[in-house]
């Protein structure tokens, strides 16, 4: 009888040990599983990047050139989206116009109104020209990852009235572009 | 019938042990491979996730509307800024702040960039007042873990 006891003891608390490294080794292989997992995401994630990243860099000064000169290709960007694109970046040209407009006309009246230029001829075309190049060379371009779905926005910062932003975004994915937006934002609070 | 008792008791407790064996070798096994996996963990977008966190956290100076408010966003981002941000942001402390409507937000979208030792983070949000809803767009500029430049677009 004392011997079934203890053989009963011995033969439960091996049962128990069985189970408590049946449950260490399902924790074990969950976690595994669970870094697997992540290191697919990760992969997945750069993977989007670096191709849409690459695709989108082809564009960056074809897009910067053509918001000043009027002239983008959108058939080059991308053939099925070609219409939106020409469509947004016609309100993005006008929007930039006028900002150049405007920054001319400043920089000319500032031109008159200093005294220390009195007599002196003003050089409209020059004002012009630098004032462009100034604009030009504001232009901001980031390409943001969201890491949900490895989507690429490339924006363009541009400049605009009132200390606002025009936000050019192109969206990409897989190395295709998808969509394109245009918006001023609405500055400081 | 006493000495079969202990035959098959002795038989099953060889097989429990063969098994046990056998389970805390796989066991052992796994967490070998286990470390090994966290050895080779990805950590590629490891700095991305952590900053994307400061970089939302920095819109809780939203809802500062009064002196308890800002203790309690104080007391959570402070260290995330770098020195100028901080003295910006939280240099009226003996002042005591006017109780203001409470203001709440709502992120729609946030999306990250690394440039060179720098992430910036474009967050999309909405800010709401009294009813009035406003959105916004703040690129959020990270260095070290610090939050050292805001623009609100």
């Amino acid at each position: 009888m004392v011997m079934a006891k203890r053989v009963s003891i011995v033969l439960l608390s091996l049962v128990i040990l069985l189970m408590s490294t049946g449950c260490s080794n399902d924790a074990i292989r969950d976690k595994k599983l669970n870094i697997e997992r992540y290191n697919q995401q990760v992969e997945f994630l750069m993977t989007q990047y670096e191709t849409s990243k690459t695709s989108a860099e082809k564009f960056e000064n074809m897009l910067i050139e053509g918001v000043f000169s009027g002239k983008i290709d959108a058939q080059s960007i991308s053939s099925t989206y070609a219409s939106e694109i020409k469509s947004v970046m016609e309100e993005v040209q006008r929007d930039i116009q006028d900002i150049l407009q405007y920054n001319t006309d400043i920089q000319i009246s500032n031109f008159s109104m200093n005294p220390e230029n009195e007599g002196l001829v003003i050089d409209e075309e020059q004002i012009e020209l630098e004032v462009f190049e100034e604009l030009k060379g504001s232009i901001e371009c980031y390409y943001f990852l969201d890491s949900n779905n490895g989507v690429v926005e490339q924006t363009f910062l541009l400049p605009n009235k009132n200390g606002n932003h025009g936000l050019l975004s192109l969206y990409w994915l897989e190395g295709k572009i998808f969509k394109i937006s245009y918006k001023i934002t609405g500055g400081a609070i | 019938m006493l000495k079969h008792y202990k035959l098959i008791l002795g038989i099953l407790i060889a097989i429990l042990f063969v098994v046990i064996v056998g389970v805390e070798l796989s066991s052992y096994m796994n967490s070998k491979t286990l470390q090994e996996l966290e050895y080779e963990y990805d950590r590629r977008l490891s700095e991305y996730y952590t900053n994307e966190v400061i970089a939302k956290s920095y819109l809780e100076v939203l809802t500062i509307n009064n002196n308890v408010q800002y203790k309690a966003v104080k007391d959570k981002l402070y260290a995330y800024l770098d020195g100028r941000l901080q003295k910006e942001l939280f240099n009226y402390s003996d002042y005591p702040l006017q109780d203001t409507p409470s203001i709440s937000y709502e992120i729609k979208d946030i999306k990250g960039t690394q440039q060179g030792y720098k992430y910036v983070f474009k967050i999309e949000y909405v800010v709401t007042t009294q009813g009035y809803n406003r959105e916004f767009v703040t690129l959020i500029t990270i260095e070290d873990e610090k939050i050292t430049e805001v623009s609100i677009l």
